[in-house]
């Protein structure tokens, strides 16, 4: 028999009298797993659960003991698994993934060890100079290892780092600043990662990620410009809806010439909910509540309708 | 067609002469299947929708005034209620999805507020809420509208479970869902070829019971929660356990082991892993998910089980009453038989 779907047994059994037996076996033999798929999720299951509880056991065991260790041996255990890990990525035979993974491995290590450092010698220091200067060491790595899930943990880091300067050093900033100040990071870092792609074939990265990136980005964008229609203090927000506008022009361009419905639907979104901050913003009487209500179903209802429109013309 | 009709051809070599097929229903089916493929992104759109729309909505009757009468609110609901069923028996059309999730979350909203101001009992209430959802889903036909019926059912049970302090029905709650999980997955042959209704709500009640078995879960997951169930806490987690055990029977079956000594083996192991999972019932639960969506090749309900494990086990260990020295050396002697398990299945299938 052809390859055949779980929807195509699902539309054949309910305009047909097909038996229960007959429609069983046609899942067992063409949709359900066989031997040979357990053999590898199993397998996979019993790897990850194993080295996932024994390295839980073994940094509890640490951490019960903590206290008692003597300085040296805290710095040194830490210091001794980041070099492990960099030396097992140079120097082993493994296949390239796995090196990736103990650079990343190695990545987070190195803020391990700056926490610790700031622990043991109580050194006062502000949390977000210990992001900042996690981000600094890691950077070489993260650009020459040049793997997805390094690069997010390298983004996230940087976004902490901004997020802590604002709340512990540079007090004077508002809120809409901030949010502008990581949008246009996100972006510009989405941005840069697009034509480095489009440039070398070679360092491309996975769609997820830049999925997430541009999540983020939006998501500020969002909260932004939200906080800037009830709270507007200073320029900062004329700065933030002309740069929303132009990336979100450009994001739908993006998404139609790519044929990319993630875009133009978080796009959509983001446009509807400050839409309707906007018509709160207007007044909050019983009217306007109607209005939004009635808004917000049409907005979705439409966009819902756009896609799948578009959904027909890229899919014929 | 001819993928169809060849497709078509063998079900009736195999099902003998009985067989009996609308083929212009399945052809149309098909082409309205090509024609409103709704993805993952179009469903959280509308539902969150849906939802903000009915907020407003309910906003603006509360600037109105209308929470002032309650009889108001309570026909006011019916009216939406009965049009938001209507609206899904007769339009099957994603587009509608978003304004016939709102008109429903508006009526039982109203209807509930209504109910509430007129006095009513509390379990009463929640009884009424469970009896619409039975009635929309057996009424109307739709994927969203029969997912939300499935777990606004779950969610009234656990509010009487909740609001009535007989904490211990959690455990037959957990029982009844479990049940209704494995049935679901295992029977699916069953749902699709018994009856059309069944068959078109067969994929809702599989995402609603898995959501449903979650928040069973996740009741009994956290200790301090409901610190009064945790008497009996075996209640819950042996028919998980059982369950289990019968799908590792299936698994055999599917793999093809013969040898009796093997599947003792298998046995075994298997035993020694959910004994420890005796006070964790979450944990065996998201073992359940995650094997019975495995063996039926359903991957939303694959990654929920996955989610769901990281996070009970991650939980589990978090509140366990042990020193940090005990809490590590039980990890790491689950983490070398996990190990071992691995060595054994890579030995067993590279000889």
């Amino acid at each position: 028999m052809q390859k055949i779907g779980r929807e195509d047994i699902q539309i054949i059994a309910k305009h047909s009298n097909w038996s229960n037996e007959g429609v069983s076996k046609a899942l067992e033999d063409h949709v359900y797993h066989k031997a040979k798929d357990w053999h590898q999720f199993l397998k996979w299951l019993f790897l990850g659960l194993g080295i996932s509880f024994a390295v839980a056991g073994v940094i509890f065991f640490f951490a019960y003991n903590w206290d008692d260790l003597h300085k040296f041996v805290k710095l040194g255990i830490i210091g001794f698994l980041t070099i492990a890990c960099v030396l097992g990525a140079l120097l082993t035979k493994t296949k390239p993934p796995i090196k990736k993974m103990l650079v990343t491995a190695a990545s987070i290590l190195v803020g391990v060890l700056l926490a610790v450092f700031g622990q043991v010698y109580q050194t006062g220091a502000n949390a977000y100079e210990l992001f900042l200067n996690w981000t600094f060491f890691i950077a070489l790595w993260v650009v020459i290892v040049h793997f997805a899930p390094l690069w997010t943990v390298f983004v996230t880091l940087v976004n902490v780092t901004i997020v802590l300067y604002s709340e512990q050093v540079a007090h004077g900033w508002s809120g809409v600043f901030l949010f502008t100040l990581l949008f246009w990071v996100n972006t510009i870092i989405l941005v840069v990662f697009m034509l480095v792609g489009k440039w070398r074939e070679s360092l491309y990265l996975p769609t997820w990620f830049t999925h997430l990136l541009a999540l983020a980005a939006i998501t500020c964008a969002t909260l932004g410009n939200v906080n800037g229609i009830f709270d507007a203090v200073d320029s900062s927000y004329y700065l933030l809806t002309m740069t929303t506008l132009l990336v979100y022009a450009a994001g739908i361009w993006y998404g139609l010439s790519h044929k990319s419905p993630f875009y133009l639907s978080i796009i959509a979104f983001s446009l509807i909910v400050i839409s309707s901050a906007y018509l709160i913003r207007l007044s909050d009487d019983a009217g306007m509540f109607l209005i939004i209500s009635l808004y917000i179903i049409t907005t979705i209802t439409l966009v819902i309708w756009a896609l799948i429109k578009l959904h027909k013309k890229w899919n014929p | 067609m001819t993928l169809l009709h060849s497709i078509l051809e063998n079900v009736k070599n195999s099902e003998g002469e009985a067989f009996v097929y609308d083929e212009k229903a399945i052809e149309e089916a098909i082409e309205n299947r090509n024609n409103e493929k709704s993805n993952i992104a179009i469903k959280v759109l509308s539902v969150f929708g849906g939802f903000m729309a009915a907020l407003a909505f309910l906003g603006f009757l509360f600037v109105l005034g209308i929470y002032d009468s309650a009889s108001a609110m309570l026909v006011m609901g019916m009216l939406f209620l009965a049009g938001a069923i209507a609206l899904n028996k007769f339009f099957d059309r994603i587009i509608i999805d978003t304004f016939s999730i709102s008109v429903y979350g508006i009526g039982l909203a109203l209807v509930i507020f209504g109910m509430a101001d007129m006095g009513m009992d509390e379990d009463v209430i929640t009884l009424v809420v469970i009896g619409i959802a039975i009635i929309s889903l057996l009424i109307a036909q739709t994927y969203m509208l029969s997912f939300l019926s499935v777990v606004t059912i779950a969610v009234g049970v656990m509010v009487l479970i909740f609001s009535n302090d007989s904490y211990n029905l959690l455990h037959a709650y957990v029982f009844v869902y479990t049940l209704a999980l494995a049935c679901c997955f295992l029977g699916e042959g069953w749902f699709l070829a018994t009856n059309k209704k069944l068959a078109k709500l067969y994929g809702p009640i599989r995402i609603g019971l898995i959501i449903s078995l979650l928040m069973g879960l996740i009741a009994l997951g956290k200790r301090d929660l409901v610190p009064e169930a945790h008497g009996y806490i075996w209640l819950s987690s042996l028919p998980i356990a059982l369950c289990i055990l019968y799908l590792v029977y299936d698994i055999i079956g599917v793999l093809g082991i013969t040898q009796t000594r093997t599947k003792v083996l298998i046995y075994a192991l298997s035993v020694a892993v959910l004994v420890p999972t005796i006070l964790a019932p979450s944990i065996a639960g998201a073992i359940l998910i995650l094997l019975l969506s495995f063996r039926v090749n359903y991957k939303t309900g694959m990654v929920i089980g996955i989610v769901a494990l990281v996070y009970f086990v991650s939980q589990y260990y978090y509140d366990l009453n042990f020193t940090l020295l005990t809490k590590s050396i039980i990890l790491l002697c689950s983490g070398v038989a996990f190990l071992f398990f691995y060595l054994f299945i890579s030995k067993k299938t590279n000889p």
